[in-house]
């Protein structure tokens, strides 16, 4: 995915002149041929998040459109109060690209992975936040920061090698992207996790179950309309790799409470609400919170009635 | 105007900007006031004297920056703009620490009123200005960037990688400058955490540095001059000041950061201000 940002900003750049990539000394292998193009619109700070973010709070006082990227908790929690502070709360034009969402850096443990952002994120004032889960959204998230002015909040991670999505859509920010129609059961998903969510829709059709899918790779704005009326079902799913405190079953709890949509049953199948410092591969620490293709099924099956 | 008689002008501009900050401050009961009166005379060389920047023109591309990075001198930036034009005193009044008022204790971003970005967090204002200035240039831009810190503001790591930055950016269109009234929270930054040997640090950090009276509005003008005619490093000027400077009740006195101006304590101070 990063790979997928690093093109499209390339490209973009060399429309548009304001365009400057920050780094905290993290990108290797990855930023070179932006670099090797734009030399002057490639900063790299050295490994000072608050500092970065300062920088670019400056730059674009002076009408830059600043990228800046890190690996997601030196980018969001090192760097919370000069986000707050100095991008969110004056309306800035500063792009934060975070690498790594969710449990992508596996076994390099606690300090990398990240599963508690999007909630905190997303609390902040006047920052659009973007989870994709595969390049096309990426994509999607990506042109919607070309286009804006202010703050935006992008958490790469891992693509799937074909995308769900088999063309660009037409898309309105704060809508979700329709990937699949169903009818048993309306699903709410976002950024890596949402390629399982795809497999687990195909094999509940071997169970009988035909499921929705709405991936709100875009968390903030929300159409709430979008969401209402996306709503084809009694049971509605959420399924996210973050936290279960903040991230979309919040957001689709609150709506539903909101407006006052009665007789519904809603299942959040998210991270615990706890320390998550167990070391091991994505798909381990996936099955060791209950997020693995199978242990969803099971989950999905039980609350539809269906299982053996 | 000669020179003399400009710096004859720009003390009478601090005199006058000092008591509006007994005045303002006993009405809004604010505190802070030692802060202000430390770096009032600073702010009076900049925006009088070193600064391009204009109430009449504050869109112009190739103006100069200003960032109060010790945001709790709040009013001493409001009366600055007041004076320079930003808006009027019975506006400061109004707004000031009021109920939906637009002059909070910390100053928050305001193009019209001339507050360059929300500061109040100590530590950040310098990548900030370090942001300007790159911008500036890398557009080719003449504009500077001017930062104001606080001693007790250096404490904070963010405000060594800005500087480590700057000077690897070779920024000569950058000044910063710490107003050094030598106390803090607490008492004296030499108690509680030393920056001495200050300029020794900071020249290692690859900025060219000089100390100045911050107080001698002269002396601050002149200094600035000399140190941005090196082309190679950004400006680090050590304004050596007297926190409460002007009021003698308050001057070198910690607690000048919280006091709160009673009636009695405001008019004495302003029957024997002269």
């Amino acid at each position: 995915m990063r790979n997928t940002f690093i093109k499209k900003l390339i490209a973009q750049s060399r429309i548009n002149k304001d365009i400057y990539l920050i780094t905290s000394d993290l990108g290797f292998r990855s930023f070179e041929p932006f670099k090797k193009e734009f030399p002057d619109r490639f900063i790299n700070v050295g490994v000072s998040e608050n500092n970065m973010i300062g920088v670019s709070a400056g730059m674009a006082l002076k009408s830059k459109k600043v990228f800046v990227y890190s690996i997601l908790p030196f980018l969001i929690f090192r760097s919370l109060e000069q986000i707050r502070n100095n991008v969110c709360h004056n309306n800035l034009d500063v792009k934060l690209i975070g690498g790594g969402g969710g449990f992508s850096y596996s076994v390099q443990g606690i300090s990398h992975n990240t599963t508690e952002d999007l909630s905190i994120i997303r609390s902040l004032p006047n920052i659009n936040v973007f989870n994709p889960g595969s390049n096309i959204e990426a994509e999607l998230a990506l042109s919607s920061t070309f286009n804006t002015k202010g703050p935006s909040f992008i958490r790469l991670g891992k693509a799937p090698s074909v995308d769900y999505l088999s063309e660009k859509p037409d898309y309105n920010i704060g809508n979700g992207l329709l990937i699949k129609d169903g009818k048993d059961l309306t699903i709410f998903c976002c950024g890596n996790i949402t390629r399982v969510v795809v497999e687990i829709a195909k094999e509940l059709e071997n169970h009988k179950i035909s499921a929705k899918i709405i991936s709100l790779f875009c968390i903030k704005p929300i159409n709430k309309k979008y969401i209402i009326s996306n709503i084809s079902s009694k049971k509605i799913v959420t399924i996210e790799e973050h936290s279960e405190v903040g991230g979309i079953g919040s957001i689709i709890a609150d709506i539903l409470c909101e407006n006052n949509i009665n007789n519904f049953i809603l299942k959040k199948i998210a991270l615990k609400d706890k320390c998550h410092n167990e070391i091991g591969s994505q798909d381990f620490l996936r099955k060791l919170n209950g997020l693995e293709k199978d242990q969803i099924i099971v989950k999905i099956k039980g609350l539809l009635g269906k299982n053996d | 105007m000669s020179n003399s008689s400009q710096n004859n002008e720009l003390e009478k501009i601090s005199f006058f900007l000092r008591k509006k900050i007994i005045e303002i401050s006993y009405q809004a009961k604010a505190h802070h006031i030692g802060s202000e009166l430390s770096c009032i005379d600073i702010l009076v060389a900049l925006y009088f004297n070193i600064m391009n920047i204009s109430a009449i023109t504050p869109n112009d591309k190739n103006r100069d920056f200003f960032i109060l990075s010790k945001g709790h001198a709040a009013l001493a930036l409001y009366v600055t703009l007041m004076k320079k034009g930003f808006f009027s005193e019975n506006y400061l009044k109004k707004e000031f620490l009021s109920d939906g008022g637009a002059l909070g204790g910390h100053p928050d971003k305001n193009n019209q009123l001339g507050i360059e970005i929300s500061s109040g967090s100590l530590g950040h204002g310098l990548s900030i200005g370090v942001g300007i200035a790159l911008a500036n240039k890398k557009d080719g831009n003449p504009g500077k960037a001017f930062v104001l810190l606080g001693d007790g503001e250096c404490n904070e790591g963010m405000v060594w990688e800005a500087l480590l930055f700057a000077s690897h950016q070779k920024l000569n269109n950058l000044m910063a400058i710490i107003d050094y009234n030598k106390l803090q929270g607490f008492g004296s930054t030499k108690d509680i955490l030393n920056l001495d040997p200050l300029k020794e640090k900071l020249e290692s950090f690859g900025w060219n540095t000089k100390e100045v009276n911050g107080h001698d509005i002269k002396s601050i003008i002149n200094t600035s001059k000399e140190l941005f005619e090196e082309k190679s490093k950004p400006s680090l000027l050590i304004a050596n000041t007297i926190k409460g400077k002007g009021i003698r009740s308050m001057e070198n006195k910690f607690e000048s950061h919280y006091e709160v101006l009673d009636k009695k304590k405001y008019l004495d101070i302003i029957k024997n201000y002269q």
